[in-house]
């Protein structure tokens, strides 16, 4: 555990995942107001003693929305990550693993679902879902989920060579025990941080999807869908603006640097 | 002579076989689109009609279903829809009734400036940044660039565009809105759009340069009394460009999809401001259209980097030679 927390990247990404995750867990009990609020005698506000971060265009106030949006915003993340990490590390590990004529049939699906650009394919579903928190995770599971399985199919590939691996499969281990006895425990690490740099990106994607009005649907906040309203009052409130996207930012930033040291720990392991 | 006449053989054996590539992976694509326009909720005769009317006649929706050719099976369905598809016909907009190839054409041309205008500038700015970062390695330039590269990575994209278009159109009022749109109206977007790509690509080539400059061949080069500009340009440079162009192919995936958003911003009249809108009033057979089109764009891009890869890199053309 000390390895892991000398590492400074390591240790500063944690430190800004849990604050964010606190921050999360904890809004509807230090949201200063409600965020649903609405008051329209204090519309577009600036920060004052009331309102730290002063109101939107309907008076709500920001500091609580922005609070409760990073609870929306890192639970939808949180949820398509995991779909994409599960799915897509047993696809993974299936087509590696059973090779043949499996894997062709899989990596071909593979291929074609690399032939979407993703932020389209995942827009694309959502709507066709129909503008909803849980259209965006279908969106970004089901356009995520391609590169992540075949990252894992090499690494279970690699996996397989080793020699205590042929030698289990020598002495009869077969299937899902040799997937979860010896190849998973090898390849953990890896996936780990991949999986710390999926999660970066399926914020960025989530939020991207909020901004573009997808997501989730007003009055509910969201950080992506607060900056598309913040857009509309750019004149008039530019300082609606920096909120969710600093907020955004940290939150980003922490998953990268945490994937940026994980990865120096076990390569330096190495 | 003969090597020529081989060559060239090559060249249109490569060429054949992208071509196939790409066929047989839209192939795909299309069924994945059709399929996901299959099973997704809503029936578009339905919303087609409740476009025009509150509510719709059960007759009338037999008779629009048999019009649209909805109430045949799927897989019917699926080979008239490609039929048309390989010539570009998707059909009529549920919403104006135009042709989607007429639509989609027309919006085009803006989104291809965008996106290609942003590819280039991100090529060169990632080229610099690798070059600068490898050659200071470890020096004051080299850490600035680092820690700026992490750090624009985490700036959400539509964030970063409407800072910009606040602080440059609207404060300092140097690209203003309201103005005939041109190249200088195209700054913005791209800086929006090519940032974090820019600086990914540009770690990327950082690192590859580093692992070339420790081959004993560049120690050779600097041994014999080759001038640093010379080693740097000939052996390393284009050396390391050789993986950057099949990552750089990827890249465009990102681009196109980014330039949703971007268009969004900065109001820029292309095809993703266009397949939002039909995404929101549902109608099918553009946001189909959109979709495959896409996909063509991208597939066509990475495999021409393939190709290009291949083409400058002797080991790889040779090797495709030997085994075809």
């Amino acid at each position: 555990m000390r390895t892991f927390f000398k590492n400074r990247l390591f240790a500063a990404g944690a430190l800004i995942i849990c604050l964010q995750v606190a921050v999360a867990a904890l809004a509807p009990w230090i949201m200063p107001h409600d965020p649903f609020d609405i008051n329209l005698e204090k519309r577009l506000t600036a920060p004052a003693r009331e309102y730290p971060l002063g109101t939107d265009a309907l008076g709500r106030c920001v500091l609580s929305r922005v609070m409760y949006a990073t609870r929306v915003s890192l639970g939808l993340s949180a949820i398509a990550s995991a779909v994409i990490v599960a799915v897509g590390s047993a696809i993974g590990m299936l087509s590696g693993l059973c090779g043949g004529r499996t894997d062709r049939a899989i990596m071909q699906l593979v291929n074609v679902m690399l032939a979407f650009p993703s932020l389209i394919l995942a827009l694309v579903i959502s709507g066709l879902i129909g503008p909803s928190l849980r259209g965006a995770v279908a969106g970004v599971a089901i356009a995520g989920w391609a590169p992540y399985a075949r990252l894992v199919r090499g690494m279970t590939l690699a996996a397989r060579e080793k020699e205590y691996v042929t030698a289990a499969s020598f002495l009869g281990t077969r299937g899902i025990r040799l997937a979860a006895r010896h190849i998973f425990p090898q390849i953990l690490p890896s996936l780990a941080v991949l999986s710390s740099y999926e999660v970066k990106s399926v914020i960025l994607a989530i939020s991207g999807l909020g901004f573009l009005g997808l997501g989730a649907q007003p009055p509910t906040p969201e950080l992506g869908g607060m900056l598309n309203e913040a857009r509309l009052v750019m004149l008039s409130a530019p300082h609606l603006m920096a909120a969710p996207g600093v907020m955004l930012f940290i939150t980003v930033l922490g998953f990268s640097l945490f994937g940026e040291g994980f990865r120096d720990i076990f390569q330096i392991k190495k | 002579m003969a090597d020529n006449r081989e060559t060239m053989a090559g060249g249109i054996r490569i060429v054949a076989r992208s071509v196939v590539t790409v066929a047989a992976v839209m192939l795909g694509v299309s069924i994945i689109t059709f399929a996901m326009l299959y099973l997704a909720p809503g029936d578009p005769a339905d919303i087609l009609l409740k476009s025009y009317e509150e509510s719709a006649a059960p007759e009338a929706l037999a008779d629009l279903k048999r019009d649209l050719g909805i109430d045949r099976p799927a897989y019917a369905r699926y080979f008239t829809w490609l039929k048309r598809a390989v010539v570009f016909d998707f059909g009529r907009s549920f919403k104006t009734g135009e042709p989607v190839k007429d639509i989609i054409f027309e919006r085009f041309p803006a989104t291809l400036a965008l996106t290609v205008l942003t590819f280039g500038c991100m090529v060169f700015a990632s080229l610099g940044m690798g070059i600068a970062g490898a050659l200071c390695r470890d020096r004051l330039p080299d850490i600035l660039l680092r820690v700026f590269s992490i750090l624009i990575v985490c700036v959400p994209v539509f964030w970063l565009g409407l800072v910009l278009l606040y602080v440059f159109s609207l404060k300092l009022d140097i690209f203003p809105l309201l103005e005939k749109r041109g190249v200088a109206h195209l700054i913005l977007p791209v800086v929006t759009l090519g940032a974090a790509a820019s600086s990914i690509y540009g770690r990327t080539f950082r690192a590859v340069m580093i692992d070339i400059l420790q081959q004993d061949y560049i120690k050779l080069a600097r041994v014999k009394g080759a001038p640093a500009r010379y080693v740097v340009g000939r052996h390393i440079v284009k050396n390391a460009m050789i993986p950057m162009i099949t990552l750089w192919g990827m890249s465009f995936g990102g681009l196109l999809g980014g330039s949703v958003i971007v268009e969004k911003i900065f109001s820029w009249p292309g095809l993703g401001s266009l397949a939002l809108e039909a995404i929101f009033c549902r109608d099918y057979p553009v946001i189909l259209g959109y979709v495959v089109f896409m996909a063509l764009v991208f597939v066509t891009v990475n495999t021409a980097a393939d190709g290009v890869c291949r083409a400058l890199d002797p080991r790889i053309r040779y090797g495709a030679l030997n085994r075809g």
